[in-house]
């Protein structure tokens, strides 16, 4: 499947990518939502894996941005925080998942599977 | 003064006592001063005044008896005589009807004296012996004097009247009216102790009441400020919490994938001296980071005071599925649960996930205070009708109340370092509060200890109408 990570911390982003990239998939890693936005248009991924938490242009906005452009484009949030109205809003706004760091790999291949 | 900068009860009381005498004092000062200044005042007036009637009255009696002597009487006077002449009193005041100090109880007298000073006619109050004091009075004629005492020590009004051309002096004399006067001055002294007894006791007790309410709003406003700043401190740790639990939670997660990427490619190479340390090592080193994690998690929620959303839960369930989560290591350690479940068991007003959590940290340190071989029994019931009751009750080795004090401060702990983070109850209390509700705990050490979780019953019919 072809990946598309947005996502600041440089190095998580990277360590997953590798880790996808082991087992099969086609990894792309931005590290702003900007950048991010930019590559989902030039190459349309399978799957977005998109950080709540950035500095420039939050999670969320780029999810609503991305759920304009490009409506059927599944969106998986992750976060760092437990708090549930990160969730809550994530989901409402069009993401198809919402996960909490630190990431199961196991978790997070079933759902991409899944789609 | 030097005061106590303490903010302590004590220091508060020993504050308070200093003003309270302050109080008093001055109160006291400021209300009985006037008083007593009038009083003073009252009684030389009224004495000044009844010294003026007096003096008035006996003046004219003095002009009426004067008049009342011819000369061929005073002619007859001499020494010798003394007791052969006397003035008659009667019929003077025979013509004095106006008087308001006629009184038959009064003793009034008239005698005329020579230069010398010696008596020329009979006196009722003055003797030979008098001589002395009657020669003073003869050289000031014509001036009242007051309290001049004589006759067994009586106090007489009297005046004096020179008869110039005979060389003698008239002398008036009147016994003051002491009963009139000692009533007065009993009176007024008699009010006015009264009066300042009563003021003095209304004072002391006002000024009680008064520094004790102050006290005691005073011992009150220190409570508030002790426990805004508690609270504040608290605040401040869980922020400071938040901060950390936030900013090593990146870390953590990128630490976290690249120990599994090890391990990914471990795997993808087959064999190598020492694989299996090696990957016992990377998976040890997962399982302190998820720890690690766990711990970030923890303060996390424990520092967020959101309300919960509204999800409808059946306790039953969530206390059934956990005890099947427990269950093996219930065996092992052969503790028995037994469960009663109130038959008219609602479902609870919260977050599952919350009453999930708060529900095995319990349960855990309840199964940790048994060790070997117990019961935990947990019910449920309804609590008057907006609530429910969930206990948790084991037989394990009790909380002792020292420990009891600090249950609920976050990373209190009584295991080893390492063992517990001592935040499970604080982040259980935080979350029961913050869906409405309330942890009790009672405890007796070597006997058990009873867990009673207190929550909001959701009402069916209010869902159905929204």
């Amino acid at each position: 499947m072809k990946i598309q990570i947005i996502d600041d911390e440089v190095d998580f982003a990277e360590a997953l990518a590798e880790r996808l990239e082991i087992r099969g998939h086609s990894v792309k890693i931005s590290h702003s939502g900007a950048t991010g936005i930019a590559s989902v248009n030039a190459e349309l991924p399978d799957v977005v894996l998109l950080d709540i938490n950035m500095p420039d242009i939050t999670g969320i906005e780029v999810l609503e941005g991305l759920t304009l452009t490009h409506p059927t484009l599944p969106v998986m949030m992750l976060t760092g925080h437990a708090y549930s109205s990160h969730k809550e809003e994530a989901l409402a706004k069009g993401a198809r998942e919402c996960l909490t760091k630190p990431i199961e790999l196991a978790q997070l291949l079933e759902k991409i599977a899944a789609l | 003064m030097a005061t106590k900068m303490s903010g302590s009860p004590a220091g508060v009381r020993d504050r308070h006592k200093d003003l309270k005498f302050i109080l008093l004092i001055a109160v006291t000062c400021i209300s009985i001063v006037p008083t007593t200044l009038l009083a003073i005042l009252s009684y030389y007036q009224y004495r000044n005044l009844l010294q003026e009637e007096q003096n008035q009255f006996l003046k004219v009696y003095a002009n009426n008896v004067r008049q009342m002597l011819s000369p061929q009487l005073l002619l007859s006077l001499n020494p010798k005589s003394v007791l052969k002449k006397e003035i008659s009193v009667e019929k003077t005041l025979e013509n004095d009807t106006a008087s308001p100090y006629l009184s038959p109880q009064i003793l009034y007298d008239a005698c005329v004296v020579d230069d010398l000073g010696d008596l020329l006619t009979a006196s009722r109050f003055f003797t030979t012996e008098d001589r002395e004091n009657l020669r003073k009075i003869i050289t000031a004629p014509s001036r009242p004097i007051e309290k001049f005492q004589t006759f067994r020590g009586e106090k007489l009004w009297l005046t004096a009247q020179h008869l110039q051309l005979h060389n003698m002096t008239l002398l008036v004399a009147r016994q003051a009216p002491v009963a009139t006067w000692f009533r007065f001055q009993f009176k007024l002294v008699a009010i006015y102790c009264a009066c300042t007894a009563i003021g003095l006791l209304l004072i002391h007790q006002l000024i009680t009441i008064l520094t004790r309410k102050l006290r005691e709003s005073d011992i009150q406003r220190m409570k508030i400020f002790s426990d805004i700043a508690h609270t504040h401190r608290l605040t401040t740790l869980g922020t400071l919490a938040a901060g950390v639990a936030h900013e090593i939670n990146n870390p953590l997660a990128s630490l976290h994938q690249r120990a599994g990427l090890l391990l990914d490619i471990f795997d993808m190479n087959k064999d190598f001296p020492q694989r299996d340390k090696v990957l016992k090592t990377t998976e040890n080193m997962i399982e302190h980071i998820s720890r690690c994690q766990i711990i970030t998690h923890q303060l996390l929620v424990l520092s967020q005071e959101k309300p919960s959303v509204g999800e409808q839960t059946s306790i039953e369930n969530i206390i059934s599925e956990l005890l099947v989560f427990f269950q093996a290591e219930a065996e092992q350690r052969h503790i028995v649960f037994e469960t009663n479940f109130d038959k008219q068991l609602p479902n609870a007003h919260g977050a599952e996930d919350k009453i999930q959590q708060v529900l095995l940290t319990i349960i855990t340190n309840a199964m940790t205070a048994l060790e070997e071989n117990g019961i935990i029994r947990i019910t449920t019931k309804t609590k008057d009708s907006d609530y429910i009751k969930i206990n948790i009750e084991d037989n394990g080795r009790g909380i002792p109340p020292n420990t009891l004090k600090h249950i609920y401060d976050p990373f209190f702990t009584t295991k080893d370092t390492g063992e517990g983070t001592g935040l499970g109850l604080a982040i259980a209390n935080a979350l029961i509060k913050s869906l409405g509700g309330e942890i009790t705990i009672e405890s007796t050490p070597e006997k058990g200890t009873l867990f009673s979780i207190i929550l909001l019953k959701h009402i069916p019919d209010e869902n159905t109408n929204n």
